[in-house]
């Protein structure tokens, strides 16, 4: 059997850099209680050439970037052996040829044992997580073609989601070193964006500047085109809006969806090491989907599908190092909701990816 | 001290405390107060040392920047002694200046600053010096006061008195605000040669000898104010007439009312409703004629007004008879302005379309003269649509000069060109479902009067909501049902 001390830091680890991949692995330890915090990095296998447009025309040297990484970090406190508490926050870097977004995101989540409902050293948790993606801005420097006209730039102003989720894990110790967790979770995720901005070019060539929110817009031309010295269109609803433009914020950048699956993972411990690995099945639900993200190849109902595998190891005292290694056969979009929109749908959409995450984690 | 002391006294109350200010440096920023007054000039273009600085509000108040060192108030409404007013039914075609630290703007000082500018090189400074020399030049040739010149007219019996017989004079040549500052260079340099001769010039029974000098400065410089010889002799009656009202008006509110009726019994312009037909024409409809008045009245006939149409509208045309003009006016610049809007409150369909950019030529007497012609290549119409679902269109673009048009019987409006613009933008035709509309015509910057029933009138006046403000004149307000 391993040590408290050991069990703990080792379980903790593997729980933390767990939850970069959407599960709400807050798994609690077997015993101890305490604090931690923890360092976490991750990068993708899939590269880009950035190269986006100059403000003077033109395009930047391209630069090889990988498509999604993130760096963050988590607290985690255990103030007894029945519940524990999360915070993370974390900062997405997301590059495609001309675009790069960055992406905030917050979480926070409590797990709770049901003592009473299993015999040692069977464990079930209960959990519940929120999960708050924010940017201030999300700035597409490229050309869209948006309901018969070219968009040319586009700014997706304070797009934010949430999702909610909730989670059951049952672990079964299959032996003094090895245990078998087997989870069941579910959730929905909502979005919403305050408004969209951007440019556009019409086939006569004359540009214009718009501005969409949910209670209406305005599109105004940039400059004299032609014997058309200015140009000013008031929308007084997001309705308005659509019915002229095709346009209206609140179908084409506010998604839900609901999504649940289950989770099969395999745990084994020993010294201060651990191993373990997994498989995670995500189906999403999503009934809303816009027109334009059907006709793009988008399906009102879909799959992620995910396998794992990570190892943690005890440094020093009150250190743990964690790695993973994961074959992820979902879309970047999955793990932020706003980007699910007719505008920037077409991005991040890889379905195979190896993702690489490595978790730095200090206990008190 | 209750509000009407406080609208008199707070421009000189806070030009001394701006002047005490700039001497202890301990407020040298604060705004320069002053008051545009004929009557209280409201509405009026206010710019400071040539940058443009709003309007002047009620009492015909404006600011300044301190170190400002001229202003400027154009155009706006007299509303005579009414203090709290911010728009009148008078129109104001004039121009007025003083220096930044003058109280009150009025005729006096305009011709004063111009008497501080004559001589000068085109681009020199104003000179505090040379305007107080002015002032007296001025004082003493007119037969004024030299206090008078400073003092508020509204309060002041003979600074109402002088500032309202020069406005008559100057009134008579200019018609509209561009050519006022045009007469009153004239009058100055009038001035400077009688002040040079040691001569007085007489504002009243004696005015038409005023005129004559002004008139003979206006032709030596071949301006098109200048007047023939029978046209001169009836302006400077007219204006004796007014005068002398002026000089035996008891009070400076009296002198405001009997300079009011002058100016609008001598607008250059009277709107003659008698007789004149309108003329709706429409795509697949024999065009609608009716009078006036029919086109005016807001009486239903079966839930539809006399006026009704079936197609598309293309343009309204108005006969030139509607306009007597009493004076010769030569490429007078004008805002014209134009609506169609539906009358019923649920119902957001509009369509304006104006031009601040307008000329308009007419020769004294002769209604078929009238001429409308854009000012240049460079004109344009402003537009601003709103469709049924309350989508406010604004556009600007470049014009043909044909929208507004005289062909020597009518003044038209041609609609169909603007439906082609807006169509080639997408933007509905408001017209093209039922619905009962005003149909407006506006046109800004001339004095115009009314004749009914051979009563001299102020003419009716109409606002048009363009979206950058609204314009207000003198015009047409017709109803009109659109059956589909």
């Amino acid at each position: 059997m391993l040590s408290r001390r050991v069990r703990r830091r080792t379980v903790v680890g593997l729980a933390l850099i767990n939850t970069m991949y959407g599960g709400s692995a807050i798994a609690l330890p077997s015993s101890g209680e305490g604090f931690s915090i923890a360092l976490q990095h991750e990068t993708v296998s899939d590269s880009v050439g950035y190269s986006p447009n100059l403000q003077q025309g033109g395009f930047a040297a391209v630069e090889q970037k990988p498509r999604f990484q993130s760096t963050g970090f988590a607290l985690s406190y255990t103030p007894d052996q029945l519940i524990r508490y999360r915070a993370s926050l974390k900062q997405r870097h997301m590059h495609s040829l001309r675009d790069s977004f960055v992406i905030n995101e917050l979480s926070a989540g409590i797990k709770r044992r049901l003592h009473s409902k299993f015999s040692a050293p069977h464990t079930l948790d209960i959990g519940f997580e929120t999960r708050f993606n924010y940017a201030s801005e999300i700035y597409k420097n490229s050309y869209t073609s948006y309901a018969d006209h070219l968009i040319t730039e586009v700014r997706l102003k304070q797009p934010r989601d949430v999702r909610l989720s909730v989670r059951a894990d049952l672990g079964v110790v299959l032996t003094d070193h090895l245990q078998l967790d087997v989870a069941f979770s579910g959730g929905l995720s909502q979005t919403r964006q305050e408004e969209v901005v951007g440019s556009a070019k019409l086939d006569n060539d004359c540009r214009y500047v718009f501005n969409a929110s949910t209670t209406g817009g305005v599109v105004r031309q940039e400059e004299r085109c032609g014997n058309l010295v200015s140009y000013e269109q008031r929308y007084p609803t997001s309705q308005a809006l659509n019915n002229k433009l095709g346009f209206s914020v609140a179908d084409d950048v506010t998604y839900w969806d609901y999504f649940f699956g289950p989770q099969l993972s395999l745990r084994w411990m020993r010294g201060g090491w651990s191993l373990g690995t997994g498989y995670e099945l995500r189906q999403y639900i999503r009934p809303m989907l816009d027109d334009r993200i059907l006709k793009a190849g988008g399906k009102p109902v879909s799959s992620s599908h995910s396998a794992f595998l990570k190892a943690g190891v005890n440094v020093f005292r009150h250190w743990n190092i964690a790695a993973q290694v994961q074959y992820q056969q979902a879309a970047f979009l999955d793990d932020i909701p706003f980007l699910y929109n007719a505008l920037t749908y077409e991005r991040y959409r890889n379905k195979s990816v190896l993702r690489y995450a490595l978790s730095v984690s200090r206990y008190f | 001290m209750n509000n009407q002391l406080l609208v008199k006294h707070l421009p000189a109350a806070a030009i001394v405390m701006s002047l005490a200010a700039c001497n202890s440096s301990s407020d040298s920023a604060s705004p320069l107060m002053s008051q545009a007054v004929d009557g209280y000039i409201v509405a009026a273009d206010v710019s400071c040392d040539e940058v443009s600085s709003g309007k002047t509000g009620a009492a015909g108040m404006f600011s300044c920047p301190a170190g400002t060192n001229l202003s400027r108030v154009s155009g706006g409404f007299d509303v005579g002694l009414d203090e709290v007013a911010t728009t009148g039914t008078v129109p104001f075609t004039g121009v007025m200046r003083a220096p930044a630290g003058e109280p009150y703007v009025t005729p006096m000082t305009t011709l004063s600053v111009a008497l501080a500018f004559d001589g000068q090189p085109e681009d020199a400074a104003f000179s505090l010096d040379n305007y107080q020399a002015a002032k007296t030049t001025l004082a003493d040739t007119l037969g004024i006061s030299l206090s008078a010149i400073s003092e508020n007219p509204v309060e002041s019996l003979e600074a109402a008195r002088g500032s309202a017989k020069i406005h008559h004079v100057l009134a008579a040549f200019a018609p509209n605000v561009d050519s006022y500052e045009e007469a009153t260079a004239a009058f100055a340099t009038v001035i400077i040669e009688e002040a040079a001769r040691g001569g007085v010039l007489g504002l009243t029974a004696n005015v038409a000898s005023t005129m004559a000098a002004i008139n003979t400065k206006l032709n030596e410089s071949k301006s098109t104010l200048a007047m023939a010889t029978a046209d001169l002799n009836q302006a400077s009656a007219n204006v004796a007439i007014a005068n002398q009202a002026v000089q035996e008006a008891t009070s400076p509110a009296k002198v405001g009312e009997e300079s009011q009726k002058a100016l609008i019994d001598q607008a250059p312009v009277t709107i003659d409703r008698n007789d004149a037909i309108v003329t709706l024409s429409s795509r697949g409809q024999n065009a609608v004629e009716l009078d006036i008045a029919g086109f005016e009245s807001t009486s239903l006939n079966n839930g539809q007004y006399t006026a009704q149409l079936f197609s598309g509208l293309t343009s309204v045309a108005y006969e030139n008879s509607v306009f007597q003009f009493n004076q010769n006016i030569i490429d007078a610049k004008v805002t014209v302005a134009f609506e169609v809007r539906s009358v019923n409150a649920n119902d957001p369909r509009a369509l304006s379309f104006y031009s601040d950019d307008i000329m308009v030529t007419a020769n004294k007497g002769r209604s078929a003269s009238l001429v409308v012609a854009m000012a240049s290549e460079n004109s344009t119409f402003k537009l601003r649509s709103t469709d049924s679902a309350g989508v406010l269109t604004e556009v600007v673009v470049a014009t043909d000069g044909e929208t507004f048009r005289s062909d020597g019987s009518e003044l038209t409006i041609d609609l169909d060109r603007i439906n082609k613009q807006l169509s080639s933008m997408e933007i509905e035709d408001i017209l093209s479902e039922s619905g009962d509309f005003s149909v407006t015509l506006v046109i800004q910057g001339l004095r115009v009067n009314e004749r009914t029933n051979n009563a001299t009138t102020e003419a009716k006046q109409f606002t048009i909501n363009t979206g950058a403000g609204a314009i207000k004149g003198n015009g047409f307000r017709g109803y009109v049902s659109f059956i589909r």
